[in-house]
């Protein structure tokens, strides 16, 4: 349970504004989401609820929100009665032993299916059992268990049907996800869901301009919008953005931010691209060699944020179709294939050859 | 007249270190080797025969401590590791050493069988006995063995042989020195750590090749330009035993030279050995089912159908240029690969000859020009490219380490995000501001002096 182990004391006197500035406690999102607020209240008061899924774009606040609910009710014993679990972490060697140990893991299953791609993942067996079917400690109703990105559980959602009904009394779980269109059916069902939205724009702004005038820096208007359109309303990346530029340049300008910005999210795809449109195949495998080995990138992640950029720049639209479509028919149809660098260096010339065409 | 059937490798093989150019650095090196390695040896018989002298009686103890301690240390410093490109002179750094120290080389090369009967066999008898002859007279040679190309140790056809060779490492009582071509740490990370000079010999400056050519022509009088010798030095791609052997190849028969005998001599230089020729063949056929005859010859030898695609992704830039060629190339490419990839996952080796008909057809054929001849020509032109083996990738898992946790408690991000947008972030955050440093150093529990280090890794 090592994992959920919150001190609270070293998150107010955190340094990090993004760790520094989460809310503390369940009335200071009044103002935030009003709606969700009363709603939240209600549970609180009857200090009880049923399990909740929450539903909303990345970086809007649900984690947060979870953990406020789970907080109030939990009181002191917050951190002995509930768990955080990110749905699509790995389990480490270290954890798959100590099931193995303790006999919940069958060592046959382990290891099974040799060069499929999907393993089976004893995601519930590890982390979720142990904790759902303990009791719970001290003077709490219940136990509670959050689960972040729950959609990445694909098939395992299933194991879950049983568990939300079988253990409901001893732990009530809050999955969130960003995804409800990956959760089946019988899931939503079982939960009571919650919207997170985007904060309104004026919302964002006044909070961003509320954290600036804590830490006394002045900052404008437009660079507000400009953060809250480079961060996609994300709150998180939005202060993180807000404080390595403050630390880099001391000041808050669009020029500053800018820079910073690009700095943070180019690992070399935009260089690749632009290398693909223009430069000669040789370049190209040495860049995608560095990528792969000096960004820590995998095939998908590529091209992932090679969609993600390609769809952002300003290309003549069938030229932009086409290059999405290769993009897609390569992630697509190379799930089965071998050597990643060959796919990858496919599809870049095939780019590079329409990069050459004449389109008129 | 029976000199000129020397090669003059042979002939021209530098008889001591002092003949040597461009070699210092590697040969002091060795020199301290061997220095060591034989004042090592020295005391340690001294204080063997004290040993035996009192065997009888009580054991001194402190004599028996440094007998142990000697001994110890050299069984760490028995054997040295030459890594070079063929034809640098791993070798005849060697044998021009042993001359030096009067010692008497025991080679065992790739030419040999290496089981590790047969390893056994030559030399363990021999490593393991000191002369008879050593307790009577002085003069009797040492002995220093060669173990010649490593990694030329096959893994099927001599099995056990790496295994035998650590053995007679760790046995010996004369230094070792072992030559190898490449690095493998895959399948000789053991010897490697075993021998303490591990010396890297880089491939040969064209000036130094032709300085030696230059000596050779004057003594064997042939009229070369130096322009020539220049070019031949060149092309040799650092490979003294090569250029010398272009040299004679040249000179036999005629004593003057042309410029397109030259030419015509390097066609004929195989640099990689059957790789090479294989795959240059492979982009000469002119039918489907002779490619892939080919492909089955390159397959068969050393490169299993796993890797073959491996090899020729990393050297087709040398058989295919222009934008179209590999535009198609590459096309047939990715889908053999997406075949070989579903043949791993389902074990389904019907599916394998499609693999083996659209890399062959795919590749060899992607070459445009309709012209056969011109198509082989231009491919002869690119011969002189060496044929690299393929670059391997290890593709990161995401590791789950302290660090990472740490960050996860903090944040609260999948792992997955963790590695990817948080971690980038923290040597940022804490370039400048001494208090940020400081926090971070509490949570993850290091010292503050080591904590840019930390974030780094």
């Amino acid at each position: 349970m090592s994992s959920s182990k919150i001190n609270i004391m070293s998150e107010e006197d955190s340094p990090i504004w993004r760790i520094k500035y989460r809310p503390k406690k369940l009335s200071e999102i009044k103002n935030l989401f009003p709606k969700l607020y009363e709603q939240l209240k209600g549970f609180i008061q009857s200090n009880n609820f049923p399990h909740l899924m929450l539903i909303g774009p990345p970086g809007s606040g649900k984690t947060m929100i979870g953990e406020l609910i789970a907080r109030e009710i939990l009181g002191k014993e917050f951190t002995m009665n509930s768990k955080i679990l990110y749905a699509d972490d790995p389990i480490g060697k270290a954890e798959r032993n100590e099931s193995k140990r303790q006999g919940r893991v069958s060592s046959k299953m382990l290891g099974s299916g040799a060069g499929s791609q999907k393993n089976f993942r004893p995601f519930i067996q590890i982390r979720v059992r142990p904790f759902v079917s303990t009791k719970k400690f001290g003077k709490s109703p219940f136990k509670i268990l959050i689960i972040k990105n729950f959609h990445d559980l694909d098939v395992e959602q299933q194991g879950f049907r049983r568990i939300m009904e079988r253990y409901s009394r001893n732990c009530r779980m809050i999955l969130i996800t960003d995804r409800i269109s990956s959760i089946i059916d019988p899931i939503v069902s079982r939960c009571q869901l919650l919207l997170v939205p985007y904060l309104p724009d004026f919302k964002f702004n006044k909070l961003i301009k509320t954290i600036c005038d804590q830490e006394k820096i002045p900052i404008k208007l437009d660079v507000i919008e400009y953060i809250r359109h480079m961060s996609e309303k994300n709150i998180g990346k939005a202060l993180d953005l807000l404080q390595i530029t403050k630390i880099k340049y001391n000041e808050l300008s669009l020029d500053s931010l800018s820079k910073v910005y690009s700095m943070i999210t180019d690992r070399g795809i935009l260089n690749l691209i632009s290398l693909t449109m223009q430069g000669d195949v040789k370049s190209l495998r040495t860049k995608v060699r560095s990528i792969f080995q000096n960004q820590n990138l995998s095939k998908d992640e590529i091209l992932f944020e090679m969609s993600k950029r390609i769809a952002d720049m300003p290309l003549e639209p069938h030229v932009q179709a086409l290059y999405l479509e290769l993009i897609a028919n390569t992630d697509f149809g190379a799930l089965d294939s071998q050597s990643d660098e060959i796919q990858l260096l496919n599809l870049l010339i095939q780019m590079n050859m329409i990069g050459k065409m004449n389109f008129n | 007249m029976e000199e000129n059937n020397i090669p003059w490798v042979e002939k021209y093989r530098p008889q001591t270190t002092k003949d040597m150019v461009g070699f210092e650095d590697i040969i002091s090196k060795l020199q301290k080797f061997l220095d060591d390695f034989l004042e090592l040896q020295k005391k340690y018989r001294e204080i063997k025969k004290q040993l035996r002298a009192t065997s009888s009686g009580s054991i001194d103890r402190k004599i028996d401590l440094k007998f142990k301690s000697i001994r110890s240390k050299l069984a760490n410093k028995t054997a040295a590791m030459l890594i070079g490109p063929p034809g640098v002179g791993k070798t005849t750094i060697v044998y021009a050493l042993a001359r030096d120290y009067n010692l008497s080389v025991i080679e065992l090369n790739a030419s040999d069988v290496r089981t590790e009967e047969a390893v056994n066999e030559k030399l363990r008898e021999t490593v393991r006995n000191t002369n008879l002859l050593t307790f009577t007279s002085q003069k009797v040679k040492g002995k220093l063995i060669l173990i010649d190309e490593v990694d030329g140790i096959h893994g099927r056809n001599d099995r056990g042989g790496a295994a035998a060779v650590k053995k007679i490492i760790s046995i010996s009582r004369y230094p070792v020195i072992m030559t190898c071509n490449f690095k493998d740490y895959r399948r000789f990370g053991d010897l490697y750590k075993l021998s303490s000079p591990l010396l890297e010999l880089t491939p040969a400056k064209p000036e130094h090749i032709s300085l030696i050519l230059k000596k050779i022509v004057l003594k064997e009088h042939i009229e070369i330009s130096s322009e020539q010798i220049k070019k031949i030095a060149e092309r040799s791609q650092g490979d003294y035993r090569s250029a010398i052997n272009d040299l004679q190849a040249l000179v036999q028969g005629t004593l003057k030279i042309q410029d397109d005998q030259l030419d015509a001599i390097n066609m004929r230089r195989d640099h990689a050995g059957h790789i090479q020729e294989m795959m240059v063949n492979f982009f000469q056929q002119e039918t489907i089912k002779d490619a892939k005859r080919t492909l089955d010859k390159i397959e068969s030898k050393d490169i299993s159908f796993n890797n073959i695609g491996l090899w020729l992704n990393e050297n087709i830039f040398n058989f295919l240029t222009k934008k179209e060629e590999l535009f198609y190339g590459y096309q047939n490419f990715a889908f053999a690969d997406k075949i070989l990839g579903y043949i791993g996952r389902t074990q389904d080796y019907a599916h394998l000859s499609y693999y083996y008909d659209i890399l062959s057809g795919g590749l060899c054929f992607a070459k445009l020009s309709s012209n056969i001849s011109s198509r082989t020509s231009k491919i002869k032109a690119n011969k002189t490219k060496k044929i690299k083996p393929p670059k391997y990738f290890r593709i990161r898992a995401i590791p789950d380490d302290e660090i990472s946790l740490v960050l996860q408690k903090l944040y609260r991000a999948p792992l997955n995000e963790i590695m990817r947008e948080i971690r980038p972030r923290i040597p940022l955050l804490t370039a400048v501001d001494k208090e940020i440093r400081q926090y971070f150093a509490k949570e993850f529990n290091v010292d503050i002096k080591k904590i840019s280090k930390v974030i780094r890794s």
